[in-house]
């Protein structure tokens, strides 16, 4: 018994150092590499943000360029999407003055998993005053952050072998290509509360944006898209929301049919700015 | 004998009916409703450990081994102790696999002044490490080695992920066993150890004499020795050697990709004892034996991460083709490298200290800042929440 002591002492120790360095020295970062650190970065950063981008991984291109002089907080949540970042504003009640709703992946709907993880553990208060309970701070990568500037690794420059590629293209053209009634009744479902969550933000004076942001165009036209674009329309003209729609004008090149190659996320964030009636 | 086959028909039905059906399925085009229901019969959570302790009770027993005194204690007693050796918690779901043999005598009155605290408490905290930091961390990133992503990395990431998947898959499965023993320790009962740093195995029976102890016990005592072991000649003892690590294969799962990989070990183990006799490596040999065994073993280990062989087949071309293909050498990699160093250390600390205790004789105040700095480390360096790989079986 005496060794276990012995151990948890030295255990506490660690903690202790460990906690006084996070706070001496806090790590600030802008790209996180989890939804998770994503979700406590706006929680437990206790800031007001002004503009709020909620999205799937493929708004993560926004990621490239700094998008608007005020302060923003880029919400895109890789294997989810908006309804999640939507979801956690709502249950922060940390609405911003202007928000940003990607249209393209409705369906996925909420990550009941993330968003019970961060809002239903026990530490959720004590991460308030306990900084090595974030994510972002986990010892190794809080270490290689403080050395090298965060890079997100999704974005990628060149299109990956052509077997992969054509394998992933494949892919993606099959899974928009599917709207069985399942999946137009969760597209509805999910619809339905994000509707209900934008209006009250809405009402509580937080003005609101929709965007699509281009795919393969093979997709464009595709059953699942059109459907969640259809949804989109109606809302915009119903609510007044504005709605910068996917640009067709050119082929946009991605890695794997969904995400934009960087080349051409910077000509799409050019397509996107033009499209705000205003300077931010 | 009738309970025996009992115990495998449950374990079959549950676990190779769907691969079963499928392949007739295939092969003969039979699409039926009772193929269907078949195919999606769901898998009883740690069916092949529970029913193979229920064979070891029984052949145990049938053999006049001492398991319990059959003499005293009415039916309701037995009924209750066999019930609470099968169904014992801590080891139910992932091993490691008892013997009746040596749990049925623990069972008794127990008092809490007899936990052997700082025992336990050592087997979680080095379990907990083992899972929480180093394979939750590495399978979030070996997540990767799956079809068709793998296609998308240079030929010296598909090693370095191959590699960490390795590390990851001795980490789950090793730090479970530690955490069931721990716990079992907490309740006042002694399982037997699961793992003995197999990564340094100089050979393909020392490997499987380090690595899933209980299981390679199991599979020795009651198949290996009872088809004759070594004892009825060569060409014999081949057989049984390769038929055990085919069944040992299935026993991992339903899919034609675990009899290939305990196929391949049950080759290595008859080339082994065809050509080296057992005689051990020693000297300047012995790091490339090491090296040699873990270099199959980890190849092998890939089979379990892609169960489809195609896709098995597809990393290796993989590995030919993307020579060209630049290197990736970001967090993910240094991250591989970091945590699969954790392993590394560990079993280099017991090559240094020649056993599992030579540290806590030799280094105790060294042995206490190792498990201050892993309990540390499970608190601050976890990886995402991931289930046990071995759950699956």
């Amino acid at each position: 018994m005496e060794k276990v002591k012995k151990i948890l002492f030295g255990f506490l120790i660690l903690i202790v150092a460990y906690t006084l360095f996070l706070k001496l020295f806090p790590l600030k970062k802008n790209i996180f590499y989890t939804n998770d650190e994503r979700t406590e970065e706006f929680i437990y950063w206790k800031k007001q943000y002004p503009i709020v981008i909620a999205g799937s991984s493929l708004s993560g291109i926004f990621t490239i360029v700094h998008l608007f002089r005020q302060h923003y907080f880029n919400m895109y949540m890789p294997y989810a999407g908006s309804c999640t970042g939507v979801e956690i504003i709502k249950r922060t009640q940390n609405i911003p003055k202007t928000l940003f709703v990607e249209t393209n992946r409705i369906d996925r709907g909420i990550d009941t998993t993330l968003i019970e993880n961060v809002f239903s553990e026990p530490f959720y208060s004590l991460k308030y005053y306990l900084p090595f309970l974030l994510k972002k701070n986990r010892f190794l990568p809080n270490l290689v952050d403080r050395v090298k500037a965060p890079q997100i690794n999704s974005i990628s420059l060149h299109r990956p072998p052509l077997v992969l590629y054509n394998q992933l293209l494949a892919d993606a053209q099959k899974e928009w290509g599917d709207l069985s009634d399942a999946v137009k009744a969760k597209i509805d479902r999910n619809f339905l509360i994000l509707k209900e969550s934008l209006t009250s933000f809405s009402k509580k004076g937080c003005e609101i944006y929709l965007f699509e942001v281009p795919m393969d165009s093979s997709l464009y036209k595709s059953p699942l898209l059109t459907y969640e674009r259809n949804c989109f329309i109606k809302l915009s003209k119903d609510e007044g929301y504005k709605f910068i729609k996917a640009d067709t004008t050119r082929s946009y090149k991605t890695g794997d049919g969904e995400h934009l190659l960087k080349s051409d996320g910077v000509v799409y964030i050019k397509y996107f700015l033009s499209g705000l009636d205003k300077k931010f | 004998m009738l309970g025996v086959i009992f115990n495998l028909a449950i374990l079959t039905f549950f676990k190779y009916s769907p691969l079963i059906s499928s392949t007739l399925n295939k092969e003969f085009n039979l699409n039926n409703s009772f193929v269907d229901v078949l195919l999606t019969i769901p898998l009883p959570i740690g069916i092949s450990f529970y029913t193979f302790e229920g064979i070891s009770l029984l052949l145990d027993l049938y053999k006049g081994k001492t398991v319990m005194d059959m003499e005293s204690g009415s039916f309701s007693t037995h009924l209750k102790r066999t019930a609470f050796f099968i169904s014992f918690f801590p080891h139910l779901i992932a091993g490691p696999i008892l013997k009746a043999r040596d749990f049925y005598p623990q069972i008794n009155f127990k008092r809490f002044k007899d936990i052997r605290w700082e025992d336990a408490v050592k087997k979680l905290i080095l379990g907990f490490f083992l899972k929480m930091v180093i394979a939750d961390n590495l399978n979030n990133i070996t997540h990767d080695i799956a079809f068709p992503f793998f296609q998308g990395y240079s030929t010296a990431n598909l090693v370095l992920l191959l590699f960490g998947y390795s590390m990851q898959i001795f980490a789950d499965f090793a730090g479970y066993s530690l955490i069931a023993i721990g716990l079992g320790a907490l309740f006042g009962y002694n399982l037997p150890k699961n793992f003995d740093f197999p990564y340094i195995s100089a050979s393909f029976s020392e490997f499987w004499r380090r690595w899933h102890i209980s299981l390679s016990t199991w599979l020795r005592d009651y198949l290996y020795i009872p088809l004759g072991g070594n004892k009825k000649g060569e060409l014999r003892t081949y057989f049984n050697l390769f038929i055990v690590m085919f069944l040992g294969g299935l026993w991992h799962g339903a899919s034609w990709s675990y009899a290939v990989w305990g196929s391949m070990h049950g080759f290595f183990l008859m080339m082994e004892r065809k050509f080296r006799k057992e005689k051990p490596a020693d000297g300047k040999r012995k790091p490339l034996a090491v090296f040699f065994v873990f270099f199959i073993v980890t190849t092998l280990w890939l089979l379990f991460k892609l169960t489809d062989f195609t896709h098995f087949l597809l990393y290796f071309k993989a590995m030919g083709q993307n020579t060209r293909l630049p290197i990736k050498f970001g967090l993910d990699q240094l991250s591989i490298l970091f945590f699969s160093l954790a392993v590394i250390l560990y079993h280099l600390i017991y090559l240094r200290y020649q056993s599992s205790s030579g540290l806590e004789k030799k280094s105790p105040n060294l042995e206490v800042l190792l498990y201050s700095i892993m309990l540390f480390a499970i608190i601050v360096s976890s990886g995402p929440q991931g289930s046990f790989i071995y759950f699956q079986f």
